[in-house]
């Protein structure tokens, strides 16, 4: 008998890594996953970033999980659903959360869910600043990429290459197709988009907030927003000038885990600029939802108060992606889909986007997901697991919520911290670190700093803010300013050390000050 | 005619998306290394496929061969020993110098792909180009580049 293997098949997929939207093949052969094809008949031409290359590990896992687990124990589905609908009596001691890695029919499903067993404590638990975004009054008037050719002057807030490698083409190419092209980029370290711009200003780590403001006309008098910056107010003021001026602006914006100190006043300048100058925004992000729930701290605040017995998570993040809340949390029972097998929670195995129908909102506005991919044997999607759970859905219909900043007390903060602050531990975002899959993550220090504290290039540090303690090898680098580091939080290890507060009903995770010595 | 992988430095923003193109190819080992000058350029580092191969003559084992008609350079994974001596052979620093599997790392031009490379087919920005000797003589690779400042070396 001759067997014979069958010849590669290769499914699509829209990669759900980030809000880019880019498509890519996958191939399987008769043993399951081979690897990544680059489909050049797709919008972004067969180009993928490191996340869309890594898909094959991250779908391929080894800690994927495809039976429910209990306790750090395997179970069957049939012992969750009893108790599952034993605490759906319990309404008002429940809150649901959703975070990422839902389509927006899940999302819709899951609010349907909440309305017909009367839970009204449902929320975001994607807790990422980007997350912010959605909260914009109008996201219909937001950009898209393509909008870049049309433009003669564009400001970048963060590394935006980082954010989305994707958008490198059309900025790129956007800059060296007309030397008038203004390129403006703005952040605390020297990064891989602040290489191609007309005008770099490095502003003091952490100081985005003010500087967003400033830029948008907020008169902010008794401000020194020199000092706080880093800029002087004239340059600002000029560069606000010349943008309003501009033919076509477009102002791009990024907002990074820990990177920047009080996004609440970025997203309040963004606002605001968009407002007033009429000019066009560009949000890149990695992931959005489509309603605007509520956000996590109005759940935290019951936590607190002793108010919730259960957690219910629908996503693949929250809450192992943010082990400081895990403390706060500790008492709940928490029921959580997830991807990924963790400790001590019930778990109920989840499929990516990649491997589902639908669709999801991506920075090019909503686009359907080609479901070619089947979820490994086990791996359930939103409706499956109601299905199973045999939960009812109601109508659809969510209140949408508005979030309340306070810019006084926003700018307060930044103002003491930027007095007060020793040795900061900044966050960074760099897309091959992506959960450590292609590289593990590295601290990043000034040469002063490092001398000072007997550090050597690839010697491994030990850092310790009051969240934890990690340690990483270090890298010796000019980028950074003296007196702040930086790291990249992908994994769950790093991203324990930043700390966290809740202004303004959101849970912000802040430059964290820290110590840093030599590992003997 | 043979066809190599060419670098448009004004491109490359640092992504890196060819070096996770050929480890997710490559069972998680990249054939295409990186070099950084610091806030000036980032250089992705792909194998030149030299016309008389360093690293092809310094095998004992002839476990690299050249084939005649495209010129690529290819090493024969049952025939490698991991002595590293094509390694340190490399004019460029392209083969890296830790084995993997007890073999050395030496890209094939993904020989496998009729497309060409992975690495430049998955190029974010499309800095790396798959080209013939007459398409690299057209080109104005660093014509653009205005390196006055360390830094802001673009136009």
């Amino acid at each position: 008998m001759n067997i014979r293997s069958s010849a590669p098949e290769i499914r699509r997929a829209l990669c759900t890594f980030c809000g880019y939207g880019c498509e890519f093949g996958i191939v399987f052969d008769d043993f399951g996953i081979k690897g990544v094809e680059y489909l050049k008949d797709t919008p972004n031409n067969g180009r993928l970033c490191p996340r869309g290359s890594a898909s094959i590990f991250y779908l391929n896992h080894p800690k994927r999980l495809y039976i429910p687990v209990v306790k750090d124990k395997y179970t069957e589905w049939e012992f969750i659903k009893k108790d599952f609908l034993n605490i759906l009596n319990e309404p008002d001691s429940i809150a649901v959360t959703i975070d990422k890695n839902l389509t927006i029919e899940e999302e819709l499903s899951v609010i349907g869910f909440c309305n017909k067993y009367n839970i009204k404590n449902i929320a975001s638990a994607y807790l990422e600043p980007e997350g912010m975004i959605g909260y914009l009054k109008d996201r219909n008037s937001l950009a898209s990429p393509d909008e870049i050719d049309t433009c003669d002057f564009i400001i970048v807030l963060g590394d935006v290459f980082n954010f989305a490698p994707m958008i490198s083409r059309n900025l790129i190419n956007w800059k060296l197709s007309d030397r008038k092209h203004r390129l403006v980029v703005i952040d605390s370290i020297h990064n891989h988009t602040s290489h191609f711009a007309t005008d770099f200003l490095k502003v003091k780590p952490g100081s985005e907030g003010i500087f967003m403001l400033k830029l948008a006309g907020e008169p902010l008098s008794k401000v020194n927003v020199e000092e706080i910056c880093g800029i002087p107010v004239a340059k600002i003021e000029a560069i606000a000038g010349d943008f309003n001026s501009a033919r076509n602006g477009l102002f791009i914006v990024t907002m990074a885990f820990a990177h920047i100190d009080e996004p609440q006043l970025v997203f309040e300048g963004i606002r605001k600029l968009s407002e007033e100058t009429k000019k066009r925004i560009l949000p890149v992000f990695e992931f959005l939802h489509h309603h605007r729930l509520k956000p996590f701290a109005t759940v935290l605040e019951l936590i607190r108060n002793n108010k919730l017995k259960y957690l219910i998570n629908f996503g693949e993040l929250f809450p192992f992606y943010y082990p400081q809340l895990l403390r706060e949390i500790s008492n709940l029972n928490i029921y959580s889909t997830s991807t990924i097998r963790f400790k001590d929670c019930v778990q109920l195995p989840f499929a990516l986007n990649m491997e589902k129908s639908g669709s999801v909102m991506t920075m090019w506005g909503v686009k359907k997901l080609y479901g070619e991919i089947q979820p490994p044997s086990g791996a359930k999607t939103i409706s499956e697991i109601f299905k199973i759970l045999e939960v009812e859905i109601a109508d659809t219909k969510s209140d949408e919520w508005k979030l309340k900043i306070d810019l006084k007390e926003g700018i307060q903060r930044i103002r003491e911290r930027v007095k007060k602050r020793g040795l900061t531990l900044f966050g960074e975002k760099i897309s091959f670190y992506y959960l450590g899959l292609l590289e593990k993550p590295v601290l990043k220090m000034n040469p002063l700093d490092a001398y000072e504290m007997g550090l050597n290039e690839n010697g491994l540090a030990t850092i310790e803010s009051r969240m934890g303690v990690a340690r990483l090898p270090v890298k010796i680098t000019n980028a950074v300013p003296q007196g702040a580091i930086f790291t990249q939080p992908e994994t769950p290890e790093v991203r324990r050390l930043f700390e966290y507060e809740i202004v303004d009903d959101l849970v912000n995770f802040i430059p964290t000050e820290v110590k840093v010595w030599q590992e003997e | 005619m043979a066809r190599r992988i060419i670098l448009d430095l004004d491109l490359c923003c640092g992504c890196r998306s060819c070096e996770a193109a050929c480890r997710s190819a490559f069972k998680g080992e990249s054939r295409i290394r990186h070099g950084d000058i610091e806030n000036v350029a980032y250089l992705p580092l792909a194998c030149k496929h030299c016309k008389e191969a360093l690293c092809r003559i310094s095998c004992p084992v002839e476990a690299i061969k050249q084939e005649e008609k495209t010129g690529i350079v290819t090493r024969s994974s049952f025939r490698c020993i991991g002595c590293k001596s094509c390694s340190f052979a490399c004019p460029f620093g392209v083969i890296e110098a830790p084995l993997v599997r007890h073999i050395s790392q030496k890209c094939n031009l993904c020989d496998d792909r009729e497309e060409g490379p992975r690495c430049v087919s998955a190029c974010s920005s499309g800095a790396l180009q798959f080209l013939d000797d007459t398409e690299i003589r057209k080109l104005e690779i660093g014509v653009r580049m205005v390196s006055k400042d360390a830094f802001i070396r673009r136009r």
